[in-house]
């Protein structure tokens, strides 16, 4: 039978320390919200202004993989992520970092706390972020070129209950021509490989 | 046929070439994990429903004609029941073969966008958008969000993989939670299609013993 696996993010503390660990299914509604500031609230608060010039960022969001429950499987490996290439439109970039920051079970030794401005923009990814260099558009990520997700746990397999992927982290890059409003939910997929 | 959420619920069954057998989920519910399945007496791989599901035991009337004590035919039907669980697929492992099996699994995120009022952005001048008629306010657009039906999936993989000649050969069936099978030579470049790392102790296909 197949074990149970949840999206998380970490937010909140300080590096290396999160203060939360908030699994999605836990939320209402199941999402989470890219927003001006570093919670796990399902609300209209703290929106992304559009600026006048340049561009405001949201707080990053740090997210992973978790089993939750195990239901007798062996292991999991092989995750992948990649999106509907349907990106939220003009104005609105939604970057991945180029690299995984460390996220274990034992270790959340790459978690780094989003700074920024409440309610105004976030600190850039690359400039804030110790474990990021380099960032590309989530939505270039596609089933026809995903982007592979490492496993820091031991043998790069998850084989055991609260066993993690490593961080990927995202950030939205909003933009002079970008549209005011609500924007539809895009389809992100995590996939992975178990037995 | 697996239907929509039968891919979740299948279990596999490992046939021994000793004509004994190790099933994933037992019918006291414990869990044999896919690690422990000997690849060296593995001769077929099966996908079965739970044991729980007692309506997937094959079962079968038969009837036959007897004579009763004044010698008159007399016709008497029972029903049979199979205790072996039919499965849904199966894969025979021979000589060099070995097993791939995965649950290829994905979480998707998102929802569906009901839309329902008036548009404002197709009026020119705003004065001529329509007002609610009880509160006298300009109408606008209701964007009601409703959950994915399908939120993940998992996607059967199973078949084999041979070493002839030095080059790498396989035969890979996907099973799709809608019922689709699909059945491919070769791995795709695609996240559905891509290939997947299976744990086999390369020492146990040299070994494995056959009986047919």
């Amino acid at each position: 039978m197949v074990a149970t696996v949840h999206v998380f993010f970490d937010f909140g503390g300080s590096d290396t320390m999160p203060a939360t660990e908030q699994d999605t299914n836990a939320l209402t509604p199941v999402n989470l919200r890219f927003k001006t500031a570093d919670d796990a609230t399902i609300d209209n608060i703290n929106p992304i202004p559009i600026p006048s010039a340049s561009v405001n960022n949201s707080f990053w969001k740090q997210i992973y993989l978790q089993v939750t429950a195990t239901g007798g499987f062996t292991q999991i490996d092989n995750v992948q992520f990649y999106t509907d290439g349907s990106n939220f439109g003009a104005g609105i970039t939604t970057n991945v970092g180029d690299e995984m920051p460390v996220k274990t079970l034992a270790s959340d030794a790459g978690y780094e706390v989003a700074p920024g401005t409440i309610g105004t923009s976030g600190t850039d990814l690359i400039t804030g972020h110790a474990g990021i260099t380099a960032v590309t558009d989530a939505f270039s990520f596609t089933t026809a070129c995903t982007k592979a997700v490492t496993i820091g746990e031991a043998g790069a397999i998850i084989n055991a209950i609260n066993e993690t992927t490593h961080y990927l982290a995202f950030q939205m890059v909003v933009g002079t021509s970008a549209s005011p409003g609500d924007l539809a939910d895009e389809t992100w997929t995590y996939q992975y490989d178990e037995i | 046929m697996p239907t929509i959420d039968k891919t979740i619920k299948l279990i596999w069954r490992a046939n021994y070439d000793d004509d004994t057998s190790l099933v994933e989920m037992e019918q006291n519910g414990k869990h044999n994990k896919f690690s422990e399945i000997d690849q060296k007496k593995l001769i077929s791989f099966e996908l079965i429903a739970p044991p729980q599901d007692a309506k997937d035991f094959e079962k079968e009337e038969v009837s036959t004609v007897t004579h009763n004590m004044r010698g008159d035919k007399v016709k008497v039907t029972f029903t049979t029941y199979n205790n072996d669980l039919m499965p849904y697929y199966r894969v025979n492992i021979a000589q060099g073969q070995r097993l791939i099996f995965k649950r290829r699994t994905t979480k998707t995120s998102g929802q569906h966008s009901a839309i329902f009022g008036v548009d404002p952005r197709q009026y020119k001048d705003p004065k001529d958008v329509p007002t609610c008629d009880k509160c006298k306010t300009k109408l606008g657009i209701k964007n009601v969000p409703y959950p994915l039906q399908y939120a993940g999936q998992t996607i059967i993989l199973v078949g084999w993989q041979e070493t002839v000649n030095g080059k790498n050969t396989q035969s890979v069936t996907y099973l799709y939670p809608d019922g689709m099978i699909e059945t491919s030579g070769r791995w795709g470049s695609d996240a559905i299609h891509q290939e997947a790392s299976f744990i086999v102790d390369e020492n146990a296909v040299e070994e494995k013993k056959y009986n047919t």
